[in-house]
């Protein structure tokens, strides 16, 4: 019952086109009857924003809103059924968790008492009359024992289900595709054995136990964030991150790993990323990561010839054929084909 | 391959279940007895396969497998190991599977064990549970399969959401869900007995078996939901009249109207229909709500997301069954007994009665519920009906049931003597009078909730005393039920018609009083959390309870959330939230003081425990055969 | 005896009413919710004009017909909207009320995306909106040149519904 209560209440909250606002504290009015009579009548009037919540329970901007102009209207002296005469002339009895009895809710106010009425005769008459139609007399079919069923009406039975089944298979099921379970998914990303992984997320554990106690430790948040980022958790990771480096983790590694994690993130290289790289090139001016995010960065906004000094730099630092350079070299040579150019200045 | 071989389950599961369906009625028809025999290991070997198909389930959503399109969806990388396997039900898809595993488990148990029934009503049973198996595995397999593939499958999923991990969110639907399946097997028992014509031997001693077990998990159930909105939506309420919680309520007030009624026909026979009816409406009532909940027809705070062409599939579905079932009661229902063999002032009487009464409060909940959508279907209009409307017609109909708990187990069997019980009926009066005087400062409301459970304690008490010596298991199960009933009431009255609140922006160190207890806003400090920031308070009372509510904010995705801090007494809770925080710096703080709350989890808690005694309970050999 | 075996069909009948009420209700979507304002006079509110003294009054607005619209900065469905009332802005007198935002947000948004609006009223606490009983936004009025509401739209005004249900309302005058 409750579960999809959360979802659809979360949801409502999150998504809604209305800034939320909570009974706040200046809302209250200052005579405790006026205010009693204000929470009575704001129990009886529905929110109409939201999922079926009365104006008193509802976080809405509009439900404030209403609870505003109801005590307004208490305080200047106005009854109740004033008040609600005066929403339902703008809203119509929708707004009304009470209904009014009118023609069209007679049925509803009428029910309980017809029910009532009904479900008491039914009791007075189950005693009118003794015996009668009291039901027949055992039945020919009391025999205790189930009839068995042999053997061959059991296979028969089986084979029909798994004829059945094998059919429906074959339509609906996906009979080629093996699980893809995430573990071994990371470990061939992350070229390393899935007990790897398992061991990294063990560490992650550990390393969130660790700093829900000890919150202000850096390098616990900074280890933690690498260890997001290589299972795959960049938005994780890019919070971990942010916190070592405020808690004063700033070496240019993790300063590098927290804007890897925001373009891992994002998919995109943002100002703020490329304002951490461009701090990281100031500390290791040969990094060859931060060159290259940098140049993917001049390349989202076209500039072509910035993007290709950003990689050539990077690449030239880095030793004849190590991953960095080959990944650049790549994609210097990929680039330059593009537009055209040659690979090399 | 163990989400493929878990599709296959779930297909074998359909179709054993057309089997289990189908044998009785290939056997008329061929005029081979024996073939019905095949039923029983049908139902079973349904079991077994869905078991397979939810733990196949299960094991995609704890491995992260994102190629299966539910598990992309619904779960994350991110969660702890708990969530990501509570995510395998925490959704439309899921949490259908294991409503249908769990009716196909209730059916193997059945087919397995004899309980004393004759093979005619195991057999109809059976035909009966292998129909709705069909019908719900259908819809699973065809229009909401669990085990559709994502091809390539993303490398992370879609569903994290800090708010919904919550203890209280994991395990509450699957007890529900216990309990709405359960009352299927009372639901099939009844179809059975319409099929046979009359009961037949053991029909009332294992419906009564089966409905009590599916009520004691409808109450804890609906409780850990109350108590879950209690902790986490942050305003103090536990129970709002939604239609969702309505739909939950009526298969609860059926089973408890079955059960009572049931006493009377086990032991004396009689008001058989009633009996019968009463299951069919239980079973009704759970896929009601499932069709409510499914649909989107009602604007609710539960619902799953819309999906119209699921709600066509969920209303054909309702409609073959329980229309079915009540076509057969039209035509076949003549042949049970409606008369009863007792007196109107009798246990059986009271019993009676009081199911009655149960019936009706249910009927006004239902046609309240759904009202809105009969007046917009005529073209009368978009109305409302809420909690207000619920308040002043339920309860006043359920006051009644109360005075007759008190009362009514006091009576003989069969039938008793007005000048043999009035004083025990003035006393257990007297006792609620009392009460409800010392009460009355407090408002009507206040009077009459304490007023009926003074009584209904004292009620209790007087069963109690009266069979100190002779007191059987199930006879204290009944007494303990009804207590449970007695606290919670207490506890529903004190925790609204008592309960007071506050609400200011304070500076640290400012003080609010609510209820004649001051609290000070000691301190307002940052504390990190693994993915969020919290605003911790620290709240104190002089000389009493210290609060810690927060406010956090999530990074991931960007989302505030509040935790409510909650210190419960005996005596009642005492209630915190924090909020934002003005240009001064100063913070919003609410308060609730809620006196004796606490009394209707132990109610509940208590209700269960006296389902569970009598559950226990061997029935007493000098129980009256059926006919 | 058709008494009592007439009360045997009662649960049955009570699950068609059921039926055939879901049924009603899956068939066609749930409709808006309509207004009782349409057909009487506009309820008299007054708003500070943005971006100046003065006031946007209701019964200014009287004469010729008049289109109010309810937008607000935070609403992402009144940008998708507002190209219509751009377009719409020669042919008709529009009205904008800002609803529940901040004058400076209202001004930055429309200053990015053009205004068509003859006069912009403020109503940050809701008060107008109340009054024309608002239930989010965009949402779109017509008022008559005899004050009285005409149509009420609730949701993103598409050049259809502009073309087919809202101009016709304004007739040739304007």
């Amino acid at each position: 019952m409750r579960r999809g209560a959360i979802l659809a209440l979360l949801l409502a909250l999150l998504l809604a086109p209305f800034p939320a606002a909570a009974f706040g504290p200046d809302e209250p009015l200052a005579d405790p009857a006026l205010e009693a009579r204000a929470r009575a009548l704001s129990k009886e009037l529905r929110c109409v924003v939201c999922q079926n919540q009365s104006i008193d329970e509802s976080d809405a901007e509009l439900a404030r809103a209403m609870r505003g102009l109801v005590r307004e209207r208490l305080a200047a002296g106005d009854t109740d059924q004033r008040v609600v005469a005066a929403l339902t002339a703008r809203y119509g009895d929708f707004i009304r968790l009470m209904p009014p009895v009118k023609p069209a809710t007679l049925p509803l106010w009428a029910a309980p008492l017809l029910f009532l009425l009904f479900g008491g005769a039914a009791w007075v008459g189950a005693f009118r009359r003794r015996g009668g139609d009291a039901s027949a007399a055992a039945g020919d079919a009391d025999a205790a024992a189930l009839p068995r069923a042999g053997a061959v009406p059991l296979l028969a039975a089986l084979a029909v289900a798994l004829g059945v089944a094998g059919t429906a298979y074959l339509v609906l099921g996906r009979p080629g595709l093996p699980d893809q379970p995430v573990r071994p998914r990371l470990a061939e990303r992350q070229g390393v054995e899935v007990a790897a992984i398992a061991e990294m997320e063990g560490m992650a554990t550990r390393l969130e136990a660790r700093l829900a106690t000890h919150p202000g430790e850096a390098r616990a948040w900074a280890m933690l964030g690498r260890a997001y980022l290589f299972l795959g958790r960049p938005a994780q990771a890019a919070a971990a991150l942010r916190r070592g480096v405020d808690l004063g983790e700033t070496d240019a590694a993790t300063q590098g790993d927290l804007a890897e994690a925001m373009v891992q993130r994002d998919q995109w290289v943002d100002a703020a990323a490329e304002d951490i790289f461009l701090a990281v090139l100031a500390l290791a001016p040969d990094d060859p990561r931060a060159g290259y995010y940098l140049g993917v960065a001049a390349l989202q906004r076209r500039d072509v010839a910035r993007a290709l000094a950003r990689w050539r730099r990077a690449a030239a630092a880095e030793p004849e054929g190590s991953p960095w350079r080959r990944r650049l070299e790549f994609h210097i040579a990929r680039l330059a084909e593009m537009k055209g150019l040659p690979p090399a200045p | 391959m163990t989400v493929e071989a878990g599709h296959f389950a779930l297909l074998l599961a359909l179709a054993f279940a057309l089997v289990q369906a189908l044998a009785l009625p290939v056997a008329r028809l061929a005029a081979r007895p024996g073939l019905a025999g095949v039923a029983p290991a049908a139902a079973a070997a349904q079991a077994v396969a869905m078991a397979v198909a939810m733990a196949a389930l299960v094991h995609a959503f704890a491995g992260s497998d994102f190629s299966v399109r539910v598990v992309a969806e619904n779960s994350h990388t991110a969660k702890p190991m708990l969530y990501k396997v509570a995510a395998a039900w925490g959704h439309h898809e899921g949490s259908l599977l294991l409503w249908a595993t769990l009716l196909a488990a209730f059916g193997g148990v059945f087919a397995l064990w004899r309980q004393g029934l004759p093979a005619a009503t195991r057999l109809y049973t059976l035909a009966a549970l292998g129909v709705v198996g069909v019908g719900v595995l259908a819809f699973v397999a065809l229009a909401s399969n669990p085990f559709d593939r994502l091809s390539p499958a993303p490398i992370e999923g879609r569903g994290l959401n800090p708010l919904l991990q919550d203890p209280g969110l994991a395990f509450h639907p699957p007890l529900l869900y216990v309990g709405s399946v359960g009352v299927s097997v009372a639901f099939a028992l009844a179809v059975a007995a319409l099929l046979r014509g009359n009961l037949g031997p053991g029909w009332a001693r294992a419906t009564r078996f089966w409905t009590l077990v599916a009520w004691i998990f409808l109450t804890v159930g609906i409780a850990l939901g109350a108590a879950w909105a209690y902790a986490e939506l942050g305003w103090g309420g536990w129970w709002f009249w939604d239609p969702v919680e309505n739909s939950a309520l009526l298969p609860w007030l059926s089973a408890a109207a079955l059960l009572h009624a049931l006493g009377g026909v086990e032991r004396r026979g009689g008001a058989e229909a009633w009996a019968v009816i009463l299951a069919i409406l239980g079973f009704s009532f759970s896929l009601l709500g499932m069709f409510l909940v499914r649909s989107g027809v009602l604007t609710s705070v539960h619902a799953f997301a819309a999906d119209p062409l699921r709600g066509v599939f969920i209303l054909a579905l309702f409609a073959a069954i329980a229309g079915g079932a009540l076509v057969l009661f039209a035509l076949r229902g003549g042949r049970l007994s409606r008369h009863v063999a007792f007196a109107p002032l009798s246990r059986d009487g009271a019993r009676l009665l009081g199911t009655v009464l149960l019936i009706v409060a249910a009927g006004v909940v239902l046609f309240g519920t759904v009202y809105p959508l009969l007046a917009e279907a005529l073209n009368l209009g978009r109305l409302s009906v809420g909690a207000p409307f619920f308040d002043a017609t339920v309860l006043p109909l359920l006051a009644p049931v109360v005075a007759l708990m008190a009362v009514g187990p006091l009576l003989r069997p069969g039938r008793d003597a007005a000048r043999r019980i009035w004083p025990t009926f003035v006393a257990v009066a007297a006792v609620g009078l009392a009460a409800a005087g010392l009460s009355a400062r407090w408002g009507g409301w206040a009077a009459a909730g304490f007023g009926l459970a003074a009584m209904l304690a004292a009620g209790c008490a007087a069963v109690l005393w009266a069979e100190r010596r002779t007191l059987s298991r199930r006879r204290l199960g009944m007494v303990v039920a009804h207590l449970g009933l007695a606290v919670g009431l207490a506890g529903i009255t004190g925790g609204s018609r008592l309960a007071a609140e506050g609400i200011a922006a304070l500076p640290e160190g400012g003080a609010l009083s609510v209820a004649g207890r001051d609290f000070v806003l000691a301190s307002v400090i940052e504390v990190p959390g693994p993915n969020y920031l919290a605003r911790r308070a620290e709240i104190v009372e002089a000389g009493g309870v210290v609060l810690r509510p927060e406010a956090r904010l999530y990074e991931t995705p960007r989302q505030a959330t509040s935790e409510a801090a909650i210190v419960s007494s005996p005596w009642g809770d005492t209630y915190a939230v924090i909020g934002e925080s003005d240009a001064s710096g100063r913070w919003v703080v609410r308060m609730f003081v809620k006196p004796l709350l606490p009394w209707l989890w132990a109610g509940a808690v208590l209700m269960a425990a006296g389902g569970a005694l009598a559950l226990t309970a061997r029935t007493a050999p000098s129980a009256r055969r059926q006919p | 005896m058709t008494a009592r075996r007439m009360i045997l069909w009662l649960p049955l009948a009570a699950l068609l009413l059921l039926l055939a009420v879901a049924g009603v209700r899956l068939s066609r979507p749930e409709a808006p919710l309509p207004s009782p304002l349409v057909g009487k006079p506009v309820p008299d509110f007054a708003l500070p004009l943005l971006g100046g003294d003065g006031v946007l009054a209701a019964a200014a607005l009287r004469g010729r017909p008049v289109v109010v619209n309810v937008f607000a900065s935070w609403c992402v469905a009144c940008a998708a909207e507002h190209p219509v009332w751009l377009a719409a802005a020669q042919e008709a007198e529009i009205v904008g009320i800002a609803w529940m935002d901040d004058p400076e947000k209202t001004r930055a948004w429309l200053a990015e995306r053009g205004d068509p609006y003859r006069a912009v009223g403020v109503d940050r606490d809701s008060r107008a909106a109340l009054d024309l009983g608002v239930t989010g936004a965009p949402e779109t009025y017509v008022l008559a040149a005899d004050g009285r509401i005409v149509f009420k739209f609730a949701g993103v005004v598409t050049p259809e519904i502009w073309r087919r249900r809202i101009r016709p309302l304004l007739g040739g005058g304007s």
